[in-house]
């Protein structure tokens, strides 16, 4: 029976909410512009669907504590039911049949090598079951939601009632990721069993390969696609952090994901797009408090690439949605600790502790040249991290502009090229330039946000990878001056 | 002709280059090559994570809870089976690392970040720490093997391992368990508080004051009975370096030549305290402490003496002491080999200055003076340049170790100063039964 109830999870969490929230999309993007971009949109919906579980859960349990398992399974059952009866009552099903019968015959293009490399990276499952949960965050975090889970209850979100001796972990982020470990307890045989709230940072760890590997798909083929896409394991960390079941790979896929969306409303400047990078930014937020920071990135980009769509009313659709996810946890956060967000402790601000002190030097950052090093730099500098994954990109881009000299092209022809075919290359370039002017911003003004921890880095890791990915398929491969339809 | 040939060279180059980027299978190798020289460090990480928790995936493995998975790669894993199985059920736990313990006991618990504990920061001494703990229902407290800044710069770095307040009941691989005593116990010989507070009597010389001094400041002759180690406990205000040495005199009132002591350094304003362990020469009858300025800049303008004493010495006792350990020109020091006695646990106390983190352990030998390996005992965080911290550790040795060496060690960018380093043997209780992992 457990078996029943594992399959079913992983099956309605990962496949079927993704699956209903796109296709209820389609509805609105019937348009024939859009749909080169389809596939892509699936994976980022596939991915968006257990967000959307978890949001769901959380308030249903906020407003309604202390029910039993089935209330609450039922009723998120229900949730993603019911937009299948408004799909049906309007008569969407032509749509439907469409994208399934054009998925069903890419199908038959797959051969023993995409089969090899899918089961290669279906290994990246194989922790859920072989390693328990050993980290510390991820016991903070799977604590946390086994707490929630016995209580039924998410009033006692983040755990912070010192008379019942429960813990202290006076968290502002919202809850996204702890309401969905809740969601993978409803279908475990025990909180002591934790598989399927652990298979979470696989699951984003494939979906974020597979989003790399579609993007790439789409201008140099699908093998090299999927070999190039493989870069996403260069830096161990990244690997490492989703055997441990660490928040991490779920927050970067959401951090991510926005971007992917602008590429789109760069190229088509339209503002049903727009809708949907506020989407994911809302997702991106709701994941993690790190959200809040690609959403001061997309509008700084908005400002460069579509000032167009930034008017009135987009602004305030988007302030409205954004708020209606985020506002309570922001509100609640100011009612319990007074700010909205940050990571503080009242231990740490005693002046006896010296803890700016002691984390400057543990984590090597004390003086100018060790925080250039190891805190600026540490992507280039932190081998054990991350590889050579940050040289990489720099590697290939000598190579290309060596060979451009070879072939007596001008310097900046490929990247030219790859700038105005590419809008994603271009979002990338863009990102990873606006996150080093923050990181040495933040160092300037003696702040360790970026810098304290090697994980930090990790959110602009999918961005340095796509870079790495097209760079080097410049180097090997034919670009398609056409992205395909 | 030279420029021609290398022209030519260049020309070949191209020619292969050209030829390469024509052949898919060349190009595909190429990548291949790439991509497989930049994951193979992910995938020996990824391996050895794998490893260290199991070398056979066996089917009844796959079907255990995650706890019971902890057992073969985690250090604290025997310690949770432990507190499970031997602790109370509603006992309170302090814990100073706030991670698997709550996940897998579902005991109750404080996190040393818990608001609460500020108070107990705050504490003046040792026992208003243990009484303040208490206060809160604090029974236990869990430790991992690596040095916190609260732990640090607070007074829990000598009072986990003071014997008069707690019990080392459990160790594995460097996390440990204590237990906090129903009350204190001041049995123990080396128990500084005892001396200093708790019973005045004891104190020989209570109060030595001296004010405004640019030159050598002298204590009262001090009559030494037979107690074979004193305790000076030296709190001093001022600036610059100074000495402190001590005059002997014997029964002839023969004056024995000073001996240097102990160096202390102040910036302005800032109080030093210290702790000193003196044990007299075998034939002194007095004793005079001397203060001298290293040159006039220094100056001393409040000092606080006491001096008490310490009974004599269990004659097992290991009474290796050393002044002043410079860790600058080495990372490692190491103590000279010392038999480990069965039944025995072993108190380090020592004084740690300067900047950076210092781990202590002992390095443990068989019968046959093989290395058995390492075991952590404590590690401490130390910023500031002048003033020193009390440091110490509570040394068990393992089952097979008949000798041990204690090291002391530090990380690469810091700069340490270890003083007046003492070990002391002490029996283990008995009604308390001590597992190490």
């Amino acid at each position: 029976m457990e078996f029943v109830y594992s399959l079913f999870f992983v099956l309605f969490t990962y496949f079927f909410t993704g699956t209903t929230l796109f296709i209820l999309t389609l509805r609105f993007y019937a348009e024939a512009s859009f749909r080169k971009y389809y596939r892509i949109w699936y994976i980022l919906f596939l991915g968006t669907g257990p967000i959307v579980v978890a949001w769901l859960l959380e308030n249903t349990m906020y407003f309604f504590p202390g029910h039993t398992k089935r209330f609450y399974a039922s009723l998120i059952v229900l949730y993603f039911v019911l937009p299948w009866l408004y799909l049906y009552i309007h008569r969407t099903e032509t749509v439907v049949k469409r994208t399934v019968k054009h998925y069903i015959e890419t199908l038959h293009a797959y051969n023993v090598y995409d089969i090899f490399v899918a089961l290669a990276i279906a290994s990246i499952f194989s922790p859920i079951v072989i390693l328990p949960v050993v980290g510390n965050d991820p016991c903070q975090y799977f604590y946390v939601a086994q707490h929630i889970f016995d209580a039924r209850d998410f009033h006692m979100y983040p755990l912070i009632d010192q008379n019942t001796n429960s813990g202290y972990l006076p968290w502002t982020h919202p809850a996204g990721y702890v309401s969905l470990l809740v969601w993978g307890l409803f279908f475990s045989h025990g909180t002591e069993y934790m598989y399927l709230s652990k298979s979470v940072n696989p699951f984003y760890l494939f979906m974020t390969y597979y989003l790399l590997y579609e993007l790439l798909k789409n201008h140099y083929g699908r093998f090299y696609g999927s070999l190039s896409a493989l870069l996403l394991f260069s830096a161990p960390l990244y690997p490492m952090l989703a055997a441990q079941f660490h928040i991490d790979i779920f927050r970067i896929f959401f951090f991510f994901a926005p971007f992917v969306f602008l590429s789109a409303l760069w190229e088509t400047r339209q503002d049903k797009v727009f809708y949907l990078v506020t989407a994911a930014l809302a997702c991106g937020a709701y994941a993690h408090s790190i959200g809040l920071l690609a959403i001061f990135f997309t509008g700084l980009l908005l400002l460069v690439c579509c000032k167009k769509t930034l008017q009135i009313k987009n602004i305030v659709i988007s302030s409205i949605a954004l708020g209606a996810v985020l506002g309570p946890r922001y509100y609640q956060n100011y009612l319990h600790f007074g700010y909205i967000i940050g990571d503080k402790s009242i231990v740490w601000s005693l002046d006896t502790i010296h803890h700016s002190a002691f984390t400057a030097f543990s984590r090597h950052l004390d003086g100018t040249y060790n925080l250039v090093l190891n805190g600026f730099l540490k992507g280039f500098t932190d081998f054990e991290s991350f590889g050579f994954s940050f040289f990489y990109p720099v590697c290939v881009l000598l190579l290309i502009v060596l060979r451009d000299g070879f072939r007596k092209q001008k310097l900046s022809h490929t990247l030219t090229s790859l700038f105005k075919d590419n809008p994603l290359f271009r979002i990338c370039v863009i990102v990873l330039g606006i996150w080093y002017a923050s990181t040495l911003f933040s160092t300037l003004l003696g702040k360790y946000s970026f810098i304290k921890n090697s994980r930090y880095l990790l959110t602009i890791y999918p961005f340095v990878v796509y870079i790495s990915a097209v760079l080097t398929l410049e180097l090997f491969a034919h670009r398609k001056r056409k992205t395909p339809q | 002709m030279k420029n021609e040939n290398i022209r030519k060279e260049l020309l070949v180059l191209k020619e292969i280059a050209f030829l390469a980027s024509r052949s898919n299978v060349l190009k595909t190798l190429f990548l291949g090559l790439i991509l497989s020289l930049l994951l193979s460090n992910s995938f020996e990480k990824i391996v050895k994570n794998f490893n260290s928790f199991r070398a056979d995936v066996s089917t009844s493995y796959l079907h255990m809870s995650d706890f019971n998975k902890t057992q073969a790669g985690t250090g604290w894993s025997n310690i949770l089976h432990y507190i499970k199985e031997k602790t109370e059920q509603d006992a309170i736990f302090l814990l100073f690392r706030n991670a698997e313990f709550p996940l897998y006991t579902k005991r109750k618990h404080i996190t040393y970040l818990d608001p609460r504990m500020v108070n107990v920061y705050q504490s003046e001494n040792e026992t208003t720490l243990y009484t303040r703990l208490k206060d809160l229902n604090i029974s236990y407290i869990y430790v991992p093997p690596y040095p916190n800044a609260v732990r640090s710069n607070t007074l829990f770095s000598t009072f986990l391992n003071n014997p008069a307040y707690t019990t080392l009941l459990m160790e594995s691989h460097g996390y440990r368990l204590y237990k906090i005593k129903t009350s204190p116990d001041f049995s123990y010989r080396f128990d500084f508080s005892r001396q200093l507070i708790h019973t005045p009597a004891t104190l020989m010389h209570a109060y030595t004051k001296y004010k405004q001094y640019k030159r050598r400041l002298y204590s009262p002759l001090m009559k030494i009975d037979d107690a074979s180690a004193y305790l000076i406990d030296v709190t001093f205000s001022g600036k610059g370096n100074i000495k402190l040495v001590v005059n002997e005199t014997n029964a002839s009132g023969v004056e024995f030549l000073s001996t240097p002591w102990a160096l202390f350094h102040a910036d302005a304003n800032t109080t030093i305290h210290s702790r000193i362990l003196y044990k007299p020469s075998l034939h002194t009858v007095k004793a005079k402490f001397v203060y001298i300025p290293e040159n006039d800049q220094s100056e001393i303008t409040s000092a606080t003496t006491r001096i008490s004493k310490l009974a004599p010495l269990d004659t097992s006792a290991v009474r290796s002491w050393i002044l002043q350990i410079d860790l600058d020109r080495a990372n490692y020091f190491v103590t000279k080999k010392t038999k480990a006695e069965k039944g025995k646990q072993y108190y380090i106390a020592s004084d740690i200055a300067g900047k950076g983190i210092v781990y202590l352990y002992a390095k443990e030998y068989n019968i046959l003076g093989r290395p058995l390996g390492s075991k952590y005992i404590n590690a401490i965080f130390t910023q500031a340049k002048t003033k020193k911290k009390s440091f110490s550790g509570l040394y068990i040795p393992s089952k097979d170790a008949a000798f041990f060496q204690l090291a002391y060690q530090r990380t690469e960018d810091s700069n340490i100063t270890v003083y007046n380093h003492t070990v002391y043997a002490i029996d283990y209780p008995k009604d308390v039964c001590y597992v190490a992992q």
